[in-house]
């Protein structure tokens, strides 16, 4: 043997293929309670029998709650639940999720079967589930315009939301034609698209007067809608087969009218959560423009905008005095050149040589006579001295 | 397109009124528009909680004319308080 199991990984391997199962996930079995025991932690113990069979059958605190009466043994019961495996001891059996007593009459079968059957075709799938809008424009009620159902939700969607337009589709809600009435409301208000959300049920009653919302027809309905539907049919024990397939169930009526619409007490203390919100959220961008402003401001250009102008002009200033130096600079060296200059030219006019004793020769039309061929005995010539020019003759050559 | 409910103009009202608190809160936008979309806001807020001040409910019921068809008349919800 190669795979060896231990008694816990078969017990687990036995759990998992019956949860597989879809079909024993919701049943419902008709026998009779022997070895009933109510244990001091709230859970019931219990063997459902018949003729050739028994099943171990349990039904914890929480489910337990619900009973409308007390097991006992020998008593006949329709259980509704799943078959699962109780791995410690290694059984299966019924978890209940409640207890009918057999001679609740032909209703409650019909309702756990048709319950059955619609749970396993989908019906009750939660993906189906369509979200409820948050503001219903227009709401239609599917109920009857008689009830004191009507009133109470029309009053309660007023005090709450008084905006929405309520569209009363009046039905009967018991006898043979509530069901086929009830179907075609919901069918017709998809149909001419009449408002975004559906409130079909009517006050408690017994098991007869709710009958309508457990047939088939407004199963179907309720389930083809494409206005999400709240169902809320009777008291908040009463649940029907309509609460499985709407979006959502409502315990009763009233329930329902809060469930469809906000409070505008609440709607109220939004707006003036978000009015604080809004003024807070200003007041911080203010602060942080000034905080951005002040950064700025505290910028010496802007601090001390004379600043900038000042320090402009003392440039200029200092530009302006070294331009001044520099053309003094160079004026001066011209002024010396030319002192420099004049001088030579001083030293060199012919006045200054006259001065020093010496005369100059010039012929009759002015020009210099520079050497004594150029002149010949008898010419007249000119001699000027420091003072004053005086003709003459060559004597001889 | 028909004219809006104030169911509609209240919801769409909100959700501006939401959008602007959430752009104020960002600190992105600049300081000017930051005072326009607040002015904005606080005339939402106002005008909604005016709609919700003034609203009167409608209730209509579905009733048969009389060629047959579903006519909207007015319902009077007596026995409301």
């Amino acid at each position: 043997m190669e795979n060896i199991l231990t008694v816990t990984q078969l017990n687990n391997l036995i759990k998992a293929a019956f949860d597989n199962v879809p079909a024993l996930q919701n049943v419902c079995v008709r026998g009779e309670i022997s070895n009933y025991k109510l244990y001091p932690s709230g859970h019931h113990y219990f063997t459902l029998k018949d003729a050739e069979g028994s099943l171990k059958c349990v039904l914890f605190k929480g489910s337990a709650l619900s009973l409308r009466f007390r097991p006992q043994n020998g008593m006949s019961i329709l259980a509704v639940g799943r078959v699962s495996v109780y791995p410690r001891d290694g059984v299966y059996q019924l978890y209940c999720t409640r207890l009918i007593p057999d001679g609740a009459g032909d209703l409650q079968a019909a309702f756990e079967q048709l319950k059955q059957r619609l749970w396993q075709e989908g019906l009750f799938d939660p993906a189906h589930k369509k979200p409820l809008p948050a503001f219903p424009h227009r709401i239609g009620i599917v109920t009857s315009p008689a009830g004191a159902a009507v009133h109470d939700m029309l009053r309660i969607l007023g005090k709450r939301y008084p905006l929405s337009k309520l569209i009363l589709l009046p039905v009967r809600v018991q006898g043979e034609e509530a069901a086929g009435e009830i179907a075609r409301a919901i069918t017709y208000a998809n149909r001419e698209r009449l408002c975004e959300l559906l409130i079909v049920g009517r006050g408690g009653g017994s098991m007869e007067d709710l009958w309508a919302f457990n047939e088939e027809p407004v199963a179907r309905a309720v389930y083809a809608s494409e206005i999400p539907v709240i169902s809320a049919v009777g008291h908040e024990p009463d649940v029907t087969i309509s609460d499985f397939v709407a979006d959502l169930r409502a315990a009763t009526p009233s329930n329902a009218a809060e469930l469809a619409v906000p409070d505008q007490a609440e709607l109220r203390a939004r707006l003036e959560a978000l009015r604080k919100q809004m003024a807070a959220a200003l007041q911080r961008r203010a602060q942080q423009a000034r905080g951005r402003l002040e950064a700025l401001a505290s910028r010496p250009v802007l601090k001390d905008p004379q600043r900038l102008v000042l320090d402009r002009r003392l440039r200029l200033d200092r530009l302006t005095e070294r331009l001044a130096a520099v053309q003094s600079a160079a004026l001066s060296a011209r002024r010396t050149r030319l002192t420099r200059l004049a001088a030579g030219l001083d030293a060199m006019s012919p006045l200054k040589v006259l001065a020093r004793g010496y005369a100059v020769v010039s012929d009759e039309s002015g020009t210099l006579v520079q050497e004594a061929a150029a002149v010949k005995a008898g010419q007249k010539i000119r001699i000027t001295f420091r003072d004053d020019t005086v003709p003459a003759v060559i004597a001889e050559q | 397109m028909p004219k809006k409910s104030k169911s509609q103009s209240f919801e769409a009202d909100l959700n501006r009124l939401e959008e602007i608190v959430k752009r104020l809160e960002d600190g992105s936008v600049p300081l000017e528009e930051s005072m326009k979309l607040f002015q904005e806001g606080t005339q939402l807020a106002a005008s909604c909680g005016k709609l919700l001040d003034e609203a009167e409910q409608e209730i209509v019921k579905l009733t048969k004319g009389p060629d047959g068809s579903l006519q909207e008349v007015p319902f009077a919800n007596e026995q409301a308080e």
